[in-house]
């Protein structure tokens, strides 16, 4: 149903930089309402590594449309970086990358 | 003997092609060359040469927010070459733009039908669109061939300004940037050049309600403002279609903010205030084979973002 | 203004803690679900954390002068201070919470994101470290703008 995470990740100097692109509408209400739709937006975000959690987030209808998220972490090359959200609607997705 | 006569008379008839073939071309590339020299001119020293270029802009604003020093290839990534505050949130969006996953639905598009495959297999082309036809004694854009060929094939036509066409070049415009390949219009016959003409002649002839001509704005104009807007410079303008445009983007319900460079010059000759040629007619793609040949020699860099 | 369609989604996020656990580690939204509704900036912040009084200064908070598009605002906050929770507010939409970032041990405060502005409005960027709050504004135009098209 929902489109998968667009993951970018880079490692330099025991640093990983992580651009993520979600898919989603994130309607504002205003938005939701032109639309004529129920309005949905990602609520809580969270990305892992080797099931420890590196980013968390908790968001709103003030996102733009397809949310783009970057951050760093402390990490390494071959990290697998596992990206989950979950949206108002109970909408789900969850998607992976390979740190380079 | 026979066979020197033969040699000499076969280089003698290739030089008179090559030659030929760049005696329709010069007074284009005397336009060219003409419109580089005065866009690095304009943006030499903004601060120094403001009476002569700048006259409405403030102190403030050519002294913080104009970039300064700016050569021919500089210019192909429109006012964010010249604007400090936009180029920022330019290179921001840049660090992971929203029309990746374009390139990707276009390159599937291309590698599931055998008609596009038939037409275009070499995908590199984006710098070689718009062409001269002639066979047909027409200018032939990117969109217009895009959409000839798949109706040829028997499928269904194509909107020329948004929708399926903009990822198929969206798809070709990448793999031309990633050959690292330049704008090339050529202008091969008298008929192409008369073309050239007619379409340089609608650049700068004045239209609609408020007699603006394009280079009101974006020859005289460039640099300077519209209220908010930075007028951006004819040179570069053709390089980076399809574009992403953030307010497309921010209506459209696919979050697909592509358009093509008919869909762009619409949008442009609406707000001169008159109602623009249709998408595949002869004034519309005349215009854009003027406007390509004028960013011949930069690179092509589509899909890319603007406002 | 939309407080009752707000109510109705409030009970389908509590349907949804039906949901995989391992997602949530602090979910503010169900946690702080009032602290959303707040349209007063500092009210949010209140709600947030229990006190709006912050000290300004060890946060970077980048945002446009001028948007190129209200729908897409690029914003960076950035800190050096070993940081619990980070978070984002502005004036210019009904509610003023954007997001709330949980700092996991040892994380780097460096957070990128792009956000919608109706109109020209004042963005605010609270980091907590040691339960005090850090804060950092920024005054973004909105302008309906963009020729053609």
């Amino acid at each position: 149903m929902a489109g998968k995470t667009r993951i970018k990740a880079k490692e330099k100097d025991g640093v990983v930089t992580v651009m993520a692109l979600a898919k989603h509408p994130m309607h504002s209400s205003i938005e939701a309402k032109k639309l004529k739709v129920k309005q949905n937006f990602i609520t809580h975000l969270t990305a892992q590594v080797d099931g420890k959690i590196v980013y968390e987030i908790s968001s709103s209808q003030f996102f733009s449309k397809d949310p783009f998220l970057k951050f760093k972490y402390k990490g390494k090359k071959g990290d697998k970086i596992t990206i989950k959200w979950v949206d108002i609607l109970g909408g789900t997705n969850s998607s992976d990358g390979i740190a380079k | 003997m026979l066979s020197k006569m033969i040699k000499l008379f076969m280089v003698l008839t290739i030089f008179a092609v090559v030659s030929n073939a760049g005696k329709y071309d010069k007074q284009a590339e005397k336009d060219r060359k003409a419109l580089v020299k005065y866009f690095e001119a304009k943006f030499e020293d903004p601060e120094k040469n403001r009476n002569q270029f700048f006259p409405y802009s403030t102190d403030k604003e050519l002294k913080e927010n104009i970039t300064k020093g700016l050569k021919h290839h500089d210019f192909a990534i429109g006012n964010y070459a010249f604007s400090k505050q936009g180029k920022v949130q330019y290179d921001e969006i840049k660090e992971m733009p929203p029309y990746e996953e374009f390139i990707e639905k276009g390159e599937d598009i291309y590698k599931n039908s055998e008609a596009l495959k038939k037409c275009f297999p070499d995908t590199k082309i984006g710098g070689n669109y718009p062409y001269f036809d002639d066979k047909t004694g027409k200018v032939v854009t990117l969109s217009v061939a895009i959409n000839d060929c798949v109706v040829k094939a028997g499928e269904e036509k194509l909107n020329l300004k948004k929708g399926k066409i903009t990822h198929i070049e969206a798809y070709f415009a990448d793999q031309t940037k990633q050959a690292d390949k330049n704008m090339d219009i050529k202008i091969n016959s008298k008929k192409a050049q008369q073309a050239y003409e007619r379409g340089k002649k609608y650049y700068y002839s004045q239209r609609g309600y408020l007699k603006l001509s394009c280079a009101s704005c974006h020859v005289q104009g460039a640099g300077q403002r519209v209220r908010n807007e930075s007028l951006s410079q004819l040179l570069g303008h053709a390089t980076h279609f399809p574009v992403y445009r953030l307010k497309w983007g921010a209506k459209s319900k696919t979050s697909d903010g592509l358009g093509t460079l008919e869909r762009r010059m619409e949008g442009c000759i609406k707000d001169e205030g008159q109602v623009p040629p249709k998408a595949d007619s002869k004034e519309m793609r005349e215009l854009l084979y003027f406007m390509a040949y004028m960013s011949n020699g930069m690179k092509i860099d589509g899909p890319d973002i603007r406002k | 203004m939309n407080r009752r369609n707000f109510i109705e989604i409030g009970l389908g996020v509590a349907a949804a803690t039906v949901l995989p656990v391992s997602l949530s580690a602090v979910d503010f939204r169900k946690t702080k679900e009032k602290a959303w509704l707040e349209k007063d900036v500092s009210k949010a912040i209140e709600g947030l954390y229990g006190s709006s009084s912050t000290t300004q200064g060890k946060v970077k908070l980048k945002a446009p002068d001028i948007a190129e598009n209200g729908a897409i605002v690029p914003i960076t906050i950035s800190s050096d201070l070993s940081a619990t929770t980070v978070s984002l507010y502005q004036d210019s939409n009904p509610e003023a919470a954007v997001a709330v970032w949980t700092v996991p041990a040892g994380g780097v405060v460096d957070y990128s994101l792009r956000i919608k502005m109706q109109k020209t409005g004042t963005v605010t960027a609270v980091v907590e470290s040691d339960g005090k709050l850090y804060t950092d504004k920024k005054l973004v135009k909105v302008t309906k703008g963009g020729c053609g098209g």
